[in-house]
């Protein structure tokens, strides 16, 4: 897999003049993985909805190598739609099927395969709704998969999730990018940021982008988070107090 | 012009007008703010099976109006859960009231002559009975707003703070009976299909313009009850059913109100957004 | 029995009605089911509630029923685009106030004094009043909105299930929310001879929503809407046949009953 992704001055969001965020570079290769950190509401989302061209640049440039899948929180699909973890899986294949050509054979291995790759093999016919918020983030990571997406954006994938099962995710994550993928996950926690290749710092302005003992100094986390930054521990070290419990 | 209310059956219409015109704009307002606009709709259809049981057993109708719309609110409620919104919920139960109703009237008590009446409205033929149910629903509706509206208001801005007053609750449910009510009052001028015209129109209108939620308030009150005398006195020289005209004077007024608001829109936004 | 059963359907009035009601009965059921999944309970009760001035002004002009439906509908659709322009009032709000002021239009032009006395039946509907040429509409107009909805598969099941999601899985949320609209105006068309544009929504909404109850998967629950919809208009005739009662209520009512009757399942997690 060859993947690739710049972006160069970016800035984008819905209201004209103000754009919900700006200038931010970011230049990775395949193989690698990157945490977009920053406080909700700092422009996370808002950066995956623009290089999947759902929210309007104002300027910048982006080039994509390989194709973008995006793997939304769970808490925000539907618990109460009447499918199974299969079928969400398989959605992964609707561009690949023009609309007059039934899903074909290809289609429901590549979705079984991408199913047993995030261990879920056994939960094919379970419904969406009935399954854990970690077990329902690895169905999207699948559907990803299934995808045959270069790029995967993956919006707060650890949050809503216990802890084995976050663990799990994130090895998952680390496989993936060991395969040439580039995974871009979003996450407010800066533990997690630590254990990806690059850190990119967001709070509507681009605070900072590198490795992650380059860049989380106790400056640029200060700056990342702003007020939400309450106390300081040991030497560099920098603790977000969790406003909300997740 | 003033002729048509010489006459007594023009001036009792027009004082239940006068009548309604506090709930349109007290109601309304909250209606408009908290997008209750289906739920003031359903009740007044799911009325329908109630008036045609008290109009065929001699029941008093606005009681047997008010049973059947709060069986609808309870029902829907009751109804809709984690696999079934609460839109579907709502047409389901809006649809079951109507067909009820429909079987009631036609095949059951054969009152069918009346049914145009109750869904489309009798303001002409109000009587002193009618006037005095909608002086009651008016006392009932002051007091609930007189503990209550502050609580409608806060919670309509900010559900949030509201609830972590602890006034959620009771704010929540006292308004949904205070807006059946309401309904059940309108049914005489504007009949099950149509409360929305005294109800939701003149809050919607003036909606845009108001800079607060007493103006919002005054203005729909004062519009509902300009409107609804037009509509009054259309329907008389025109020999038009009233509660139909109301609600097309009403959707004029709403239609000028959308255009004015475009207009100062689109020269550089004059009306301040949300405003 | 086999006379019970077969007595209602012995003159062709009979027998048109049922197979217009089947027709009905087999599109509107999975339809509901994508309108339900979609959300959209409220668009298929206003559409129909607001066609009312086409139908008056289609009998009081003596032209087809359908005609004045699809007039109808299209005078509504533009009301409700209008009125939700409107951004000062949420869009139910303007929703209501489109289906108020054209709910009154029409009550306007049918108890004028020189309008013929079919309200009722334009409000709740007479499947025993259907034509052959009726038949003939409903049955390529069925084909049309089943063929789309089977090539509308996909794309239907991506917006519903995840609508941001749905265009990077190759098609527009907006898209298909909009060919769903049509399909929904569509199906309101063909089912208003028969149930009226008060009742329409019954067999819409009733048989999906207890199908949905019945299973939890799409499939099924499409296949499961189509035989409760056909079941709830059959079942209709027999009733209006045998209680005497108008026949438009029956059929929403026995489509009513099977979701009364499915609620009554027990419910799986």
């Amino acid at each position: 897999m060859d993947a690739a992704l710049k972006v160069r001055g970016l800035a984008a969001g819905y209201a004209p003049g103000v754009p919900a965020i700006e200038g931010v570079d970011l230049d990775v290769a395949g193989g690698h993985s990157v945490a977009v950190l920053g406080p909700n509401g700092g422009g996370k989302t808002t950066l995956f909805r623009a290089l999947l061209g759902q929210t309007p640049w104002r300027r910048g440039e982006v080039v994509v190598r390989g194709s973008l899948a995006y793997v939304p929180q769970t808490e925000r699909s539907r618990l109460d739609f009447p499918i199974d973890a299969l079928g969400v899986v398989l959605m992964g294949r609707y561009r690949y099927a023009p609309w007059y050509r039934r899903l074909g054979r290809d289609d429901r291995r590549a979705a079984r395969e991408a199913l047993d790759r995030v261990g879920l093999g056994d939960h094919a016919r379970t419904r969406y709704g009935e399954l854990s918020g970690g077990q329902r983030q690895r169905v999207l990571i699948a559907r990803a998969l299934a995808q045959e997406a270069g790029v995967l954006l993956m919006d707060e994938p650890m949050s809503g999730v216990d802890r084995p099962s976050a663990e799990l995710v994130l090895a998952l994550l680390e496989e993936l990018r060991d395969e040439g993928r580039i995974v871009l996950v979003s996450t407010h926690d800066i533990d997690q940021a630590r254990r990806f290749d690059s850190v990119l710092c967001i709070n509507r302005d681009q605070v900072g982008c590198g490795r992650p003992d380059e860049v989380l100094t106790a400056a640029a986390v200060a700056r990342t988070y702003g007020a939400e930054l309450v106390r300081l521990a040991d030497g560099e070290q920098a603790v977000v107090v969790q406003h909300h419990s997740h | 012009m003033l002729d048509p209310f010489q006459l007594p059956f023009m001036q009792r219409a027009a004082l239940e007008l006068v009548l309604l015109a506090p709930l349109a704009g007290v109601l309304g307002a909250q209606i408009v703010l908290r997008g209750l606009a289906f739920y003031a709709h359903g009740v007044g259809t799911a009325a329908f099976p109630g008036l045609v049981v008290a109009s065929a057993t001699g029941a008093p109708a606005p009681a047997a109006a008010l049973g059947t719309g709060l069986l609808f609110a309870g029902l829907t409620d009751r109804l809709r859960g984690p696999r079934l919104g609460a839109d579907a919920a709502t047409a389901l139960a809006l649809v079951a009231a109507l067909a009820i109703g429909i079987v009631l009237a036609s095949d059951v008590f054969a009152v069918g002559a009346e049914v145009d009446q109750m869904l489309f409205g009798s303001l002409l033929a109000i009587g002193s009975d009618e006037l005095a149910a909608t002086v009651v629903a008016l006392a009932v509706v002051g007091c609930l707003t007189v503990v209550f509206r502050r609580d409608w208001t806060l919670t309509a801005f900010d559900p949030a703070h509201a609830g972590s007053l602890g006034i959620r609750r009771a704010g929540d449910w006292t308004l949904l009976v205070a807006i059946a009510v309401a309904v059940v009052a309108a049914l005489d001028a504007a009949g099950a299909l149509l409360v929305s015209a005294v109800l939701v129109l003149p809050a919607a209108t003036v909606r845009p313009f108001a800079g607060s939620v007493l103006r919002l308030e005054l203005g729909a009150g004062a519009l509902a009850l300009v409107q609804g005398i037009a509509g009054l006195w259309i329907a008389y020289e025109l020999n038009l059913p009233p509660g139909a005209a109301i609600a097309l004077v009403g959707g004029a007024a709403f239609a000028a109100s959308l255009v004015l608001s475009e207009l100062s829109r689109s020269r550089g936004r004059g009306v301040p957004e949300g405003a | 029995m086999v006379d019970a059963l077969t007595e209602p359907f012995a003159h062709t009035i009979g027998q048109r009605a049922l197979l217009e009601v089947v027709l009905i009965g087999a599109v509107a059921g999975p339809l509901g089911v994508w309108v339900v999944l979609h959300r959209q309970s409220y668009a298929a009760e206003s559409l129909a509630h607001a066609m009312l001035p086409g139908l008056v002004a289609a009998a009081l002009l003596g032209v087809p029923l359908a005609l004045g439906a699809a007039g109808g509908l299209l005078l509504a659709a533009l009301a409700i685009a209008a009125a939700q322009r409107q951004r000062a009032v949420g869009p139910d709000v303007g929703v209501a106030v489109a289906v108020t002021v054209l709910l009154g239009l029409g009550a306007v032009l049918a108890l004028a004094p020189d309008a013929p006395p079919r309200l009722g039946e334009l409000l709740f509907g007479d499947p025993l009043s259907v034509s052959p040429d009726d038949l003939v509409l409903s049955g390529t107009g069925a084909a049309v909105v089943l063929a789309a909805m089977a090539a509308l598969h996909r794309p239907l099941t991506a917006a519903a299930f995840d609508p941001q999601l749905a265009a990077t899985l190759g098609s527009s949320a907006r898209a298909t929310e909009l060919a769903l609209l049509l399909l929904l105006a569509a199906t309101t068309l063909l089912a208003v001879q028969a149930l009226g544009n008060l009742l329409v929504v019954a067999l819409i909404v009733a048989p999906a929503a207890a199908a949905l109850r019945l299973t939890s998967r799409l499939g099924p629950a499409l296949a499961v809407a189509a035989a409760l919809g056909v079941l709830a208009g059959a079942a209709g005739l027999y009733a209006s046949h045998y209680l005497d009662i108008a026949a438009g209520a029956a059929i929403a009512l026995a489509a009513l009953a099977t979701f009364l009757l499915a609620q009554l399942t027990p419910r799986r997690a």
